[in-house]
């Protein structure tokens, strides 16, 4: 730990990934995948923007986002951490999970509670979103051809 | 400033089940249904797919989307949702687990009683898989809300600083990545007060395990 400490104080500019979230219960394949390339997710493990979490047929996972969301993922399942924001102070953010195939169950959190609208959930031919006051409806799907 | 205290409540609970068969003729489809709160409130979700937009407000309803065909609302059960997606109920992880730990004005150390809490809350931390803990601190209503905003945060960052020189923190350590300190200021008293009020209620630092 020490010695990461010190070879990331001489790295400019600082790479570190903010944490999203924390993987909570793994069971069988789960993988994820980012731009450094592919890995087995763990429990503990942080989850940040841009990851994709993918399981195999026997697999699954649950992660809780900093504002509480919970993500249970089941098998067969691509999902993508699209947008993440949070403010510990004021509990404002947001969360945009990106379903590309499979299973999602989610409970949302503290985001949800103080901005249903700034959360959503796409996949490709529909748009989840949380109700509550001004919730803005988004005319644009992903819809593939 | 004073804030009005925030009643808890636990969030939406909703499944999105999504079906796309790449490379196969059978056109994608999305199924969601609403799942019911733990502590029984009514919550809606909004199904938006191809301009079409469906209302999800009474516990199992659900709106399935197929591509290229209009979108079918119906009911489901819980057996049969249960049945159907096992795994994303049997990795649901435990409930978060809050701790209360309460500051003397200008105490810099903890009391017994707060360290036996903060040994409680490692404790179960230490026994829970990929556990986190957010240490939340919170002020009266004396003075600015800015500089109660920066005082609630320096309590919760000395409670998190005291937890990783702790004794037992060092015998079954948690990576102190996992472990952060916010500071909520007063916006959510403990004992609601007009502004500038001295509340020792309201100074305190909450632990959440999850």
């Amino acid at each position: 730990m020490i010695a990461l400490c010190a070879l990331t104080a001489h790295a400019q500019p600082k790479t570190e990934v903010a944490r999203a979230g924390t993987v909570k219960l793994v069971k069988g394949m789960v993988q994820v995948e980012n731009a450094q390339g592919s890995k087995a997710l763990l429990s503990g493990d942080a989850v940040s923007v841009a990851d994709v979490v993918a399981t195999g047929a026997d697999g699954a996972a649950s992660l809780v986002l900093r504002d509480g969301s919970t993500l249970m993922v089941g098998p067969n399942s691509r999902l993508e951490l699209k947008s993440f924001a949070f403010d510990s102070t004021t509990q404002d953010g947001n969360v945009l999970v990106n379903l590309l195939r499979g299973t999602l169950r989610m409970i949302t959190g503290l985001i949800g509670k103080n901005h249903p609208e700034s959360v959503e959930i796409h996949t490709p031919t529909t748009i989840v979103g949380v109700l509550g006051t001004d919730f803005i409806v988004q005319a644009e799907g992903e819809v593939k051809p | 400033m004073m804030y009005t205290p925030q009643k808890a409540a636990s969030g939406v609970v909703f499944a999105v089940l999504c079906l796309t068969l790449a490379g196969c003729a059978t056109p994608p489809s999305t199924g969601v249904v609403l799942l019911p709160q733990d502590d029984g409130t009514p919550s809606a979700v909004r199904v938006v797919s191809a301009g079409e937009t469906q209302k999800l407000a009474q516990p199992y309803a659900r709106a399935t989307a197929v591509q290229g065909s209009a979108m079918a609302a119906d009911v489901t059960s819980a057996a049969a949702v249960e049945k159907a997606y096992p795994e994303v109920f049997a990795l649901r992880p435990a409930k978060p687990q809050r701790f209360v730990i309460y500051f003397e004005a200008g105490a810099t150390e903890l009391n017994p009683q707060a360290q036996q809490t903060l040994r409680e809350a490692l404790t179960l931390a230490q026994s829970r898989p990929g556990a986190d803990m957010v240490i939340t601190g919170h002020s009266d209503t004396v003075g600015e809300s800015a500089e109660n905003d920066a005082l609630s945060l320096h309590r919760a960052e000395q409670v998190r600083e005291l937890l990783l020189q702790s004794e037992l923190f060092k015998q079954q350590p948690l990576p102190a990545e996992r472990i952060e300190a916010a500071g909520r200021g007063e916006r959510e008293l403990a004992t609601p007060t007009a502004d500038n009020v001295a509340e020792p209620s309201n100074r305190r630092v909450e632990i959440l395990v999850r």
